[in-house]
């Protein structure tokens, strides 16, 4: 391992909105060019931070696209890393958090953005993985280029386990669900002793909206 | 509107989302007992409710619908806003 940079980590704020949406782009770019979200909601990269930023502005928890869900790695004042959790399904209303994210794009994107997206069902369902209710969930890592491979995604989610457990919340395993072709990050994982537990079979569809086109999950007991 | 009538419309919309009528319009019928009723389709089922009832859900609506019951009680309390 390199050198471990000293960051502080705290709870994100509306005030981290643009690193957060920043960190949900680059994370579903896992690496590539590619972003799922902009073929989805067939707009450009600009009008997804606008809808991002919507969906973020709203009091959400228990899902991906809720601030409260990131803690930010911060040095020198500035962030440098985003990582999100929540417990999945433990939340006001007791919905999945898929159907938290849909009912967010439901309530902000044009009526015409959600009938084109039906024309990418196959694909979706494809890569769709369900999460268990009661687990710990992780989604969307980011850590900017120049503070990279300084051990950052480990500090954040032993804080966001940290902050898990001090809600008095229990849960029995942590979850990740990521691109099989990332390497890197299946990697990163197995050495923090998450363990592979569900695949899905390879889309091999001619236009893959997804940076990869087989997803895994990865589980860590607790 | 009446609760039934309101039941009978869905009825109808679901039918020309999910293509089929495997379904019976009971108050405690979720998503997740209906064919095809994922995510994605749940935001379609809820375009065709908007246009044909000519109001939009706002997100507090949105993340109430837990089953038919709550989104017909949802659907006339709007109607009578």
């Amino acid at each position: 391992m390199g050198e471990v940079l000293e960051v502080a980590i705290r709870n994100a704020t509306d005030q981290d909105i643009p690193f957060i949406v920043e960190t949900i782009i680059q994370a579903e770019r896992s690496g590539t060019q590619r972003c799922a979200l902009i073929q989805l909601f067939q707009c450009t990269e600009t009008e997804l931070r606008n809808y991002l930023t919507l969906f973020l502005k709203e009091e959400m928890t228990g899902c991906e696209w809720s601030v409260d869900s990131f803690m930010i790695a911060e040095y020198d004042g500035n962030p440098v890393g985003a990582f999100g959790a929540w417990i999945e399904g433990q939340n006001e209303w007791d919905l999945s958090s898929v159907m938290l994210k849909s009912n967010l794009m439901k309530a902000h994107l044009p009526i015409t953005v959600i009938q084109g997206m039906l024309n990418f069902q196959s694909q979706i369902v494809s890569v769709a993985i369900p999460r268990n209710k009661g687990a710990l969930q992780l989604e969307y890592a980011y850590v900017v280029p120049h503070a990279q491979g300084k051990g950052i995604v480990g500090k954040l989610i032993e804080h966001l386990v940290l902050r898990a457990e001090q809600s008095h919340s229990e849960f029995s395993a942590i979850e990740v669900q990521v691109f099989s072709d990332n390497r890197s990050a299946v990697r990163a994982y197995e050495k923090l002793g998450f363990v592979c537990t569900f695949e899905t079979e390879p889309n091999e569809v001619e236009n893959l909206i997804f940076p990869f086109n087989r997803k895994i999950k990865m589980t860590k007991s607790h | 509107m009446g609760a039934e009538e309101i039941k009978n419309t869905i009825a109808e919309l679901l039918f020309k989302v999910l293509n089929h009528r495997n379904f019976e319009m009971r108050d405690d019928l979720t998503a997740p007992d209906v064919e095809g009723w994922d995510s994605l389709h749940h935001m379609q089922i809820l375009n065709e409710i908007e246009i044909h009832f000519g109001f939009k859900f706002k997100l507090k609506d949105l993340n109430k619908m837990k089953d038919m019951g709550s989104l017909v009680a949802i659907i006339q309390e709007r109607m009578s806003a």
